[in-house]
């Protein structure tokens, strides 16, 4: 099945036709999405700013990446069942957008680079007190990469509402 | 009589501009509550909990005021592109009622609770109520645009 097949199914199904139909379904997924987006921001940013030794920096940033983990795989779930469900409004719009595209190929690294640089920090281990070791490489592309992302094109149809695509 | 020609307002008459703003604006709203999210988390016992409210309140406390001023910022250009549209819906009004509540709610109450160590219910009715807050914020800007 290609992917114009896989869009085209979804495009029929009874899900896109609820999502098109309701109003309120749309907002209510949309406003979920936002704030998965919102809580992997801030786990995103707190990982990164304390690699970059600008915060927290009394506690290692291994023992923070750990913490935070559940969070950010919890957001990163929200934010890919959300978004799912919100492509089917415009299940084919999105499969022709360019900017959509280039979400979707910027989400996959920003995603395996943001994982990767909890599951290195997670298991590097080590004393309390090591924050120099923590210091890896991954924080300030991670952050970047992550960054990316979440810029998307908004529809001009509002202040802070957006379309999938 | 001072008229407002819509058409010259740049967000009107360049295609980018609108959506490059609106990016700023959802990016920003991202980040200040994703921060103050974090706090409310911690307050909630989920998350960071080997640093203390406080310690993720002076860690994180810049780049919320970084994102309250974007947002701001940004939202006021995004007004500007038709203010009354914006003054007349139901939405908008409730967003902005919400957002000085949050804003007042966030640098008043919250912090304190945030940096002391109160009981643990009331603990918990600071931040739940912090998450709803800032949630129905989002919820409001999301029916903008289906008012």
């Amino acid at each position: 099945m290609s992917l114009l097949h896989l869009f085209h199914w979804y495009d029929h199904t009874a899900l896109a036709a609820v999502m098109r139909k309701s109003t309120w379904a749309f907002a209510v997924v949309e406003m979920i999405h936002l704030i998965g987006l919102a809580l992997l921001g801030g786990a995103v940013l707190i990982v990164n700013l304390r690699l970059f030794g600008v915060i927290l920096r009394e506690r290692p940033a291994d023992r923070i990446a750990r913490d935070l983990l559940p969070l950010l795989v919890a957001s990163m779930a929200v934010l890919t069942v959300t978004g799912i469900l919100m492509v089917s409004e415009e299940t084919m719009k999105c499969y022709h957008s360019t900017a959509f595209r280039l979400k979707l190929l910027l989400f996959v690294p920003a995603l395996l680079l943001s994982l990767g640089t909890h599951r290195k920090l997670t298991r590097s281990g080590g004393p309390p007190d090591s924050g120099p070791r923590d210091e890896t490489g991954g924080g300030p592309l991670s952050r970047a990469l992550a960054g990316s992302w979440r810029r998307r094109t908004g529809d001009r149809i509002s202040v802070a509402s957006f379309k999938p695509c | 009589m001072l008229i407002y020609d819509l058409a010259a307002n740049p967000l009107n008459s360049n295609e980018w501009s609108f959506p490059l703003t609106e990016c700023f604006h959802v990016a920003s709203m991202a980040l200040c509550i994703g921060t103050i999210a974090v706090v409310d988390l911690r307050l909630l016992g989920v998350g960071l909990r080997n640093q203390t409210a406080a310690q993720l309140v002076r860690g994180t406390e810049g780049w919320t005021i970084a994102g309250f001023s974007i947002v701001i910022t940004s939202g006021l250009l995004i007004f500007s592109s038709d203010p009354l549209k914006y003054l007349h819906s139901a939405p908008f009004q409730l967003k902005m009622a919400l957002l000085l509540l949050g804003i007042i709610y966030n640098y008043t109450l919250h912090r304190k609770v945030a940096q002391s160590s109160p009981p643990s219910g009331f603990r918990f009715v600071i931040a739940g109520f912090s998450l709803a807050l800032w949630a129905a914020l989002v919820f409001s800007s999301i029916f903008i645009a289906f008012w």
